[in-house]
């Protein structure tokens, strides 16, 4: 179990893409942190030159206490599970795990040793002597880990190990994955595009974007104060509705026929409001009031989406089915919303505003 | 794709069956003279049936040296099987390895290097045979087994197909190897030949072929009847200047030629069926 520490960690292609750009991160011993970005965002790249597959252009990496950038990756303690897997096809499930350690030339006892305690831990030891094309997605997923966790290895690498798994499973590996990384105390770094799936795994969440660090921190931390819009769009689901805050000429901040009040700084400077769509609620005498465009029934709850006036993007409220039946809305209907959370406010940078803000009617504006 | 049509199916069956005629009648007709005595053969009229005196024909051959060259065919049988061989083995190594090089490694001018190797597709031996007699005479390899196999042992076409079986193989094989601690030469003959052995099979038979049937350059490089091989024997056995050409002995030379690439052929066949029931790519 050691530390990962990158300090101004850089890669950029020959042809000078800057797939990650000075990064700096500490992973804690025994942390799962999981990397979690849109496509594109050099969360692979990132793993990738912390495996030692990918050259680094500059900065450091340390593994354990020891700058790995010029360790070939066989050296540098860390065991990778690929995305599909990898898994060797022309050997059996025992050969698979037991590869690493013949390489290193351990003695065949203690082999048999690591495999069958890798095995009995992930429950794949009914099926040491079949090949991986026997195997089932699940079980290959298993393989995939058992040949990661034989080599006993200081850091763990996982690149979206789950996206090749139908969605019951997914959530079942993840599990599992989560137990086995308690169990075994290891640190792991985990690469994703699933935000349900870092949410839910990560001690730390990074949320990267065109090779830079968003912002790191607890899933929930992220998710109550994210610090852009950007964060604020990919955590959570469904996303964050974000309306643009407009400027009027008496100096109000108007969105959506409503007035920003409160303090100064935030309303002055504020140019996007976000709502979380489980902080509205239906209310007859709610700030916002739209028309329903579409509802989508989740089961416990509904995704009503409705379109505000002088917005054209759809705001997303999550209601509770009963709730919606009993009010009678329908599509095409109208309905009012009241907020019933935080409001997250952000500059004209994206970047998060610290506020005491609320939102009043315009009309009150008028009555007062 | 299959259609359900008789008519089809019978016209489809003739053609077949013609091609077969074709094809194998001149092979009966060389198998069944080749069981005649020289009388039998001198009337012209070819024989359609087997005659009495194989076993004395073959035993002839394979026992006695062969007027006009010297040596026996069991020596020509030896010769072409040494050449065929070292063709095969040689062009399979050669285009291994640059096959390797080219897909799992990032140097320089790579994508040069591999058109360079596919351009050589347009120089057979044939082409360049008077630079490569020179140059292999300077060696002093004339009338060498090395000189008749290492000219012709550089292969685009096996280099090329190697390229597309190992490109097929996925980029995390290599890079989970790496991991383990697998060095190139390791993940060489631990993932790439173990995997490729069903085109590497393939490659051999067409290459074992492809070095038994050589005639223009063994007839240059190898010039005493110790280096000849059986395919140029055929030529001296039909070659003669007073009298009728011993036509059983040049047809039983053919059948003893034409068998062991088919004997290749059905050795790498089973093999094939095997990789390709126990593929797990």
């Amino acid at each position: 179990m050691a530390t990962l520490t990158c300090r101004q960690l850089s890669k950029t292609y020959p042809g000078g893409h800057r797939a990650v750009e000075a990064l700096d991160l500490t992973l804690e011993a025994g942390e799962l942190m999981v990397v979690v970005g849109p496509s594109g965002c050099g969360k692979s790249t990132l793993l990738r030159m912390v495996a030692g597959l990918e050259a680094i252009s500059g900065g450091q990496l340390i593994i354990g206490g020891t700058v790995a950038n010029a360790l070939e990756p066989a050296q540098r303690g860390v065991a990778m599970v690929f995305q599909n897997y990898a898994l060797y096809p022309h050997m059996s499930v025992f050969d698979n795990m037991a590869y690493a350690l013949k390489l290193q030339r351990r003695p065949r006892a203690e082999i048999e040793r690591r495999v069958h305690e890798a095995a009995t831990l992930l429950g794949i030891d009914a099926l040491l002597e079949r090949r991986p094309r026997q195997l089932s997605g699940g079980q290959r997923q298993r393989v995939a880990m058992g040949r990661a966790i034989v080599r006993e290895p200081a850091l763990f690498l996982f690149d979206e190990p789950l996206s090749n798994l139908d969605a019951a499973l997914r959530v079942q590996m993840r599990q599992e994955i989560r137990r086995l990384q308690q169990r075994l105390g290891a640190s792991m770094l985990y690469v994703t595009h699933d935000q349900v799936e870092a949410m839910t795994l990560a001690d730390r969440l990074v949320v990267m974007r065109e090779g830079r660090i968003e912002q790191i921190g607890t899933p929930m931390s992220l998710f109550e104060a994210p610090a852009s819009c950007f964060v604020a769009r990919f955590i959570g689901s469904p996303a964050m509705n974000l309306i643009p805050v407009k400027r009027a000429r008496d100096g109000a901040h108007l969105c959506a026929g409503l007035q920003l009040s409160g303090d100064p700084e935030a309303t002055t400077r504020a140019a996007t409001l976000g709502l979380r769509p489980e902080h509205l609620r239906l209310d007859p005498q709610g700030e916002l009031a739209g028309k329903v465009e579409m509802i989508e029934p989740l089961g416990v709850d509904a995704l009503v989406h409705c379109r505000l006036p002088e917005h054209h993007e759809p705001l997303t409220a999550r209601l509770p089915v009963t709730a919606l039946a009993a009010s009678g809305i329908r599509q095409q209907g109208a309905i009012r919303l009241a907020v019933d959370g935080p409001l997250h406010l952000f500059d004209d940078q994206d970047r998060r505003l610290e506020h005491a803000a609320r939102l009043t009617p315009l009309s009150s504006l008028f009555a007062v | 794709m299959r259609y359900d049509r008789p008519l089809l199916d019978r016209l489809t069956h003739l053609l077949l069956i013609l091609g077969v005629i074709v094809f194998g009648l001149p092979l009966w007709l060389a198998l069944t003279a080749s069981t005649h005595s020289a009388g039998a053969l001198q009337s012209g009229i070819a024989p359609l049936w087997f005659g009495g005196e194989g076993l004395a024909n073959y035993w002839q051959l394979l026992s006695q040296p062969i007027a006009g060259l010297g040596v026996s065919a069991l020596r020509l049988l030896a010769n072409s099987l040494v050449m065929a061989l070292g063709i095969a083995i040689g062009k399979i190594a050669i285009s291994l390895l640059a096959a390797y090089a080219i897909v799992f490694f990032r140097f320089p001018c790579r994508t040069l290097c591999f058109w360079l190797i596919f351009v050589t597709l347009m120089l057979p031996v044939e082409v360049r045979i008077v630079p490569t007699y020179g140059v292999v005479a300077r060696f002093g390899l004339i009338d060498t087994y090395a000189g008749m196999i290492l000219p012709l042992i550089a292969s685009a076409t096996a280099t090329f197909l190697l390229r597309q079986s190992f490109m097929s193989l996925p980029q995390e094989l290599f890079e989970a190897a790496r991991l383990d601690g697998a060095g190139p030469l390791r993940f060489l003959k631990d993932f790439v030949l173990p995997l490729s052995k069903t085109n590497l099979a393939a490659l051999f038979v067409i290459m074992f072929i492809y070095g038994w049937n050589q005639y223009l350059w063994p007839l240059l490089a190898a010039n005493s009847p110790e280096h000849a091989t059986a395919v140029i024997s055929l030529k001296n056995l039909v070659q003669s200047t007073d009298t009728l050409p011993p036509w059983q002995l040049a047809t039983a030379m053919a059948v003893m030629t034409v068998l062991p690439p088919v004997a290749v052929i059905i050795a790498m066949q089973r093999f094939f069926v095997r990789g390709l029931t126990d593929t797990e790519k």
